[in-house]
């Protein structure tokens, strides 16, 4: 579908919505989505697959409640389109009329501002994936599962895999007492390079991979740049040290935490301070949030060092949460969520912003900070969360390592967990190395650690600088029902904390 | 939803354009309408509905395969599909481990296909309504708030290829999920699922969440963990709910066909006729038990086996697709993603209140086990927060309601330690994150012996 077509169609939509009485609607297109997996296991190319995808949503707000219909499919026929476009508006007005029976108060939108009336963006890129034949993607992945394949008596499977997407929504609002509609069209591309080998000796397995893979919010110059080769080089030779490391030893103990796993860390904890999750909205599915317990003392909570300043920032270049407006046409916007440790902020809407208020009691946000986005147009906008990172300090890795007289780094994810309120959690990490006396040391296979978010993070002695982290892209955060699949991004340096619980995720005894 | 007749035009029309490009070829349609209303603290906010297919066109040439999969379902959009996705075919090398199309076996009648046709539910939204409301008036006048989601859903399924492979089914499904909270971090939980929104029992959901959230109040807290221990080990009585969350990552990670072959599972390297769990496990796969949403084939038209996978704590078989299969030189069992769908285990005799009851030994009740995760899967260590109520119970009585506790603890180990069940019943299937396409669990709630917890929530 061009895009004048979508604008009339959606122009449509508006009027109906209007007549029927909405205060708000808007009208997401997803015009064409595209997306492309390769994987290549133990040197067979097992799947080939293309995916492309059309359709629409439409959300109004009646009586001060939401209603949402969707479709898909945007190849029919232009009149076919325009009459399931405006059934879906009509369903949306009945959804919306019935919901408001089942409020005691009116949804209420936080005001817009400096709100463009027709905006674009496309995510900056050099080569678009779609444009590289095939067999090129095919040789590279092969190239790299070949080279997984050193010790092929031990290496039980070796797996390189290629997702490459790109996408382009339409946005469409209305809004009672806002001068004119506002039409957004964004751009959207990103590639991922998946590497992972599992060994096996004996009754031993370990595994070593990229969690989520070697993502970016970029076209396939992103792919061109990485050593795939020596990224492959180190997983082979690091899961071959873990058959023979040492067992973790479970107690207490100091440790440096690299960036591949500690971004993850980081989004497990950043749910905490989505904001609907402190009105009750995810309470049948992923829960609420510590913060409900200290909810008036945001502004000054002390929840980390004076080390930890985590950052929500949606322009960060190469983040999948990366935009220039949320599904509600909010810019896309930077700002902190801990500063020195303290909490400052959380991920608003238009909605929640004075529900949050209210319970805050007193008008601490004015306005949304732009986190609202869908999965796809089958379902509506939840608070995501953007690219929530932690920023870098003013140490090196290598004084991080000379400050610890005994500990353990530890670095890439093999499972995660968290309790509702994101207090309790449970990480377990594919590949450790001991630190002796300001010194890396032994390898140490099957760490775990765990503890309270709440201590954790008030127990972070410092982090590296900026130069030294990396940007963990998550491809499918889930939260919402129905369940929605999110692409976020989260950039740490490596940092060290202090006197953390570590276990043997295997259950094993730990010593030599 | 588009209905047989036009599930099987959008199909045969995939296969005659990759004839008349002399390929073979597989189609898939998968459609669904779904409908959901979710509250929050006593306010409904979310009302998605949704209605959309995809259509997956598998081309071949010998070995060789590709995959365009698409929702835009025009004749032309359709055309253009297969021809894109011949274009990919030449590029792509051979795979040994293709698995051949299916000829049409006589192996299903079309009896057990209408096994469960869809079933219209014009009136969800007045039911909807109904349950909302209820809910609403349960929590009035007490401190109590109720938040709830209301999901209902049809699907349809269709296959086909051209060796003349043709088969087609539909589902219903509907869920109603909710969630009592409190001061203090109180919070209950109870679900309830059917095959049409009126049969939801959403009296019976209410008075489960409400009752729980009672005994919660009535109750001191107590955290076994405030005086500093590490680890503490009790018996546990795990809800249906609990085990549901257990025994789906159990069945995803150690119950999968490729990760049994790949050596990722517990049961890597496990015999066929092993013990692996206690005498009292029981798990098939059934896509024909009366309690399941069925599924009578796989995504290849294969028809799904009716799959014992444990036998009294035996192991018996695994779930295989057609590529795994080719790979392990067994037979495809019809079960996509290696994954068993319509998980039964088979309970007891005893009631919740019994398995409490006969609880001698300080044990933790566990409603609900939340964010579950494997920090080994070859190892089969699972570990979750407790959630939805918490009871420490001592002479088999309540005696204290709890923070949320972790466990950590072995599954396979675990499950030689059941010391009770009740019986099976369906609860949710995990959560539908985009191609509407059931999965049942139908569990028992349980009692274990010996089980580990590690840590609990610290209070502000």
């Amino acid at each position: 579908m061009d895009r004048i077509l979508a604008r009339q169609l959606a122009d449509d939509a508006l009027d109906l919505a209007e007549k029927l009485g909405a205060s708000y609607a808007d009208v997401r297109m997803y015009l064409n989505d595209n997306g492309e997996n390769i994987s290549v296991k133990n040197d067979v190319i097992e799947s080939v697959n293309y995916e492309r995808d059309s359709g629409m949503g439409v959300r109004v707000l009646k009586n001060g409640a939401w209603g949402f219909s969707s479709f898909s499919d945007l190849s029919i026929n232009r009149i076919v389109c325009r009459k399931r476009l405006l059934a879906a508006v009509c369903e949306a007005i009945e959804l919306a009329v019935v919901s408001a029976r089942l409020r005691s108060f009116p949804i209420e939108l936080a005001p817009l501002e400096n709100m463009p009336l027709i905006a674009e963006y496309e995510t900056p890129h050099t080569i678009d994936p779609f444009d590289i034949p095939l067999d090129e993607k095919v040789n590279l992945l092969k190239g790299f599962c070949s080279t997984l394949g050193s010790r092929n008596d031990i290496i039980r499977v070796r797996s390189s895999g290629l997702s490459s997407g790109r996408f382009t929504k339409f946005f469409a609002a209305q809004e009672r007492g806002v001068s004119g509609r506002r039409y957004i069209t964004q751009t959207f591309r990103a590639c991922s390079l998946a590497l992972s080998v599992l060994a096996i000796d004996g009754n031993e397995m370990q595994e070593r991979s990229f969690g989520g893979g070697q993502a970016s919010a970029a076209g396939f110059e992103h792919i061109l740049s990485l050593n795939g080769r020596e990224l492959a080089e180190r997983l082979v030779a690091e899961v071959l040290q873990l058959l023979e490391a040492k067992e973790c030893e479970p107690g207490d103990t100091d440790i440096i935490i690299m960036p591949e796993h500690l971004g993850l860390h980081v989004h497990e904890a950043g749910h905490a301070f989505e904001g609907d999750r402190l009105l009750g909205y995810e309470q049948t599915y992923v829960g609420g949030t510590f913060i409900n317990e200290i909810i008036s003392q945001i502004g000054s909570y002390e929840f980390g060092s004076e080390a930890v300043n985590i950052i929500a920032d949606a322009t960060f270049p190469e983040g999948f949460g990366t935009f220039a407006f949320d599904d509600e046409g909010v810019p896309a916007q930077r700002f902190l969520l801990v500063e020195r440790g303290v909490i400052r902020n959380v991920l608003t809407s238009r909605e929640t912003v004075s529900q949050i208020n209210h319970r805050m009691g007193r008008e601490y946000f004015r306005a949304s900070n732009g986190t609202m986005r869908a999965a796809s147009y089958t379902r509506m906008p939840l608070i995501r969360m953007t690219n929530i990172s932690l920023l870098g300090g003013e140490e090196t890795l290598s004084r991080l390592i000379s400050r610890v007289d005994r500990g353990l780094l530890l670095d890439g994810t093999q499972s995660w967990s968290m309790s509702e309120d994101r207090k309790n959690f449970d990480f377990g990490v594919q590949y450790a190395r001991e630190i002796r006396n300001g010194q890396i040391g032994r390898v140490v296979r099957n760490a775990g650690y765990t503890g309270s978010n709440l201590a954790f993070w008030k127990s972070c002695e410092a982090v590296a600088q900026e130069a030294e982290g990396y940007t963990l892209n998550v491809p499918n955060c889930g939260k919402g029902q129905p369940g929605q699949i999110m692409m976020t991004g989260h950039r740490a340096p490596p940092a060290l904390f202090r006197n953390v619980r570590v276990f043997n995720r295997k259950k094993r005894k730990g010593g030599d | 939803m588009r209905g047989k007749t036009q599930t099987q035009e959008i199909l045969s029309y995939a296969i005659l354009e990759a004839q008349k490009l002399g390929l073979d070829a597989e189609a898939l349609f998968l459609s669904y309408r779904e409908s959901t209303m979710r509250s929050a603290w006593g306010q409904v906010h979310q009302t998605p509905t949704a209605n959309s297919g995809v259509l997956s066109i598998n081309l071949r040439d010998g070995l060789r395969a590709a995959s365009v999969t698409t929702s835009e379902l025009s004749r032309k959009a359709i055309r253009e599909t297969v021809k894109s996705c011949s274009s990919l075919l030449r590029q792509v090398p051979e795979n040994p481990y293709l698995p051949e199309l299916l000829c049409q076996p006589d192996d299903l009648p079309e009896e057990r296909l209408s096994l469960q046709n869809l079933q219209e539910f014009t009136e969800d939204l007045a039911v909807k309504e109904r349950a909302f409301r209820l809910i609403e008036q349960s929590s009035r006048g007490t401190s109590l708030k109720g938040s709830a989601r209301f999901f209902t859903a049809g699907c349809e399924t269709g296959v086909a290829n051209t060796l003349g492979l043709a088969r087609y089914h539909t589902a219903s499904y509907s869920f109603l999920s909710f969630a009592v909270t409190g001061d203090g971090g109180l919070s209950s939980y109870s679900d309830r699922a059917a095959a049409t929104p009126d049969a939801v029992d959403v009296d019976g959901a209410i008075e489960e969440a409400f009752r729980r959230a009672a005994l919660m109040e009535r109750l001191p807290f107590l955290d076994p963990f405030a005086n500093g221990a590490r680890s503490l080990n009790y018996d546990a009585v795990f809800s249906h709910y609990a085990v549901g969350e257990w025994l789906y990552l159990v069945s995803m990670f150690s119950f999968n066909g490729l990760a049994v072959l790949d050596g990722q599972s517990f049961l890597s390297g496990k015999r066929i006729g092993e013990r692996v769990t206690g005498q009292d496990v029981t798990i098939v796969d059934d896509w024909q038990d009366p309690l399941v949403i069925p599924l009578p084939f796989d995504f290849e038209g294969r028809a799904r086996d009716r799959l014992t996978i444990l036998d009294q704590g035996i192991l018996r078989s695994v779930p295989y697709d057609g590529m795994t299969a080719k790979k392990a030189q067994v037979n495809s069992t019809g079960h996509t993603g290696c994954m068993p769908l319509c998980l039964v285990m088979s309970g007891g005799n005893e009631s919740f209140d019994d398995l409490v009851a006969a609880s001698g030994e300080p044990t933790i009740v566990a409603t609900f086990l939340n964010y579950p995760s494997m920090p080994d899967a070859r190892e089969g260590v699972f570990t979750a927060t407790t959630r939805h109520g918490t009871f420490l119970v001592e002479g088999g009585k309540y005696r204290a309601v709890c923070p949320p506790l972790r466990l950590r603890m072995r599954s396979f180990d675990a499950l030689t330690r059941i010391d009770g069940m009740t019986r099976a019943r369906l609860i949710s299937g995990q959560e539908n994150y985009g191609m509407f396409y059931p999965k049942s669990l139908v569990v028992p709630a349980m009692r274990l012996r010996n089980v580990e917890f590690v840590g609990s929530n610290l209070s502000i």
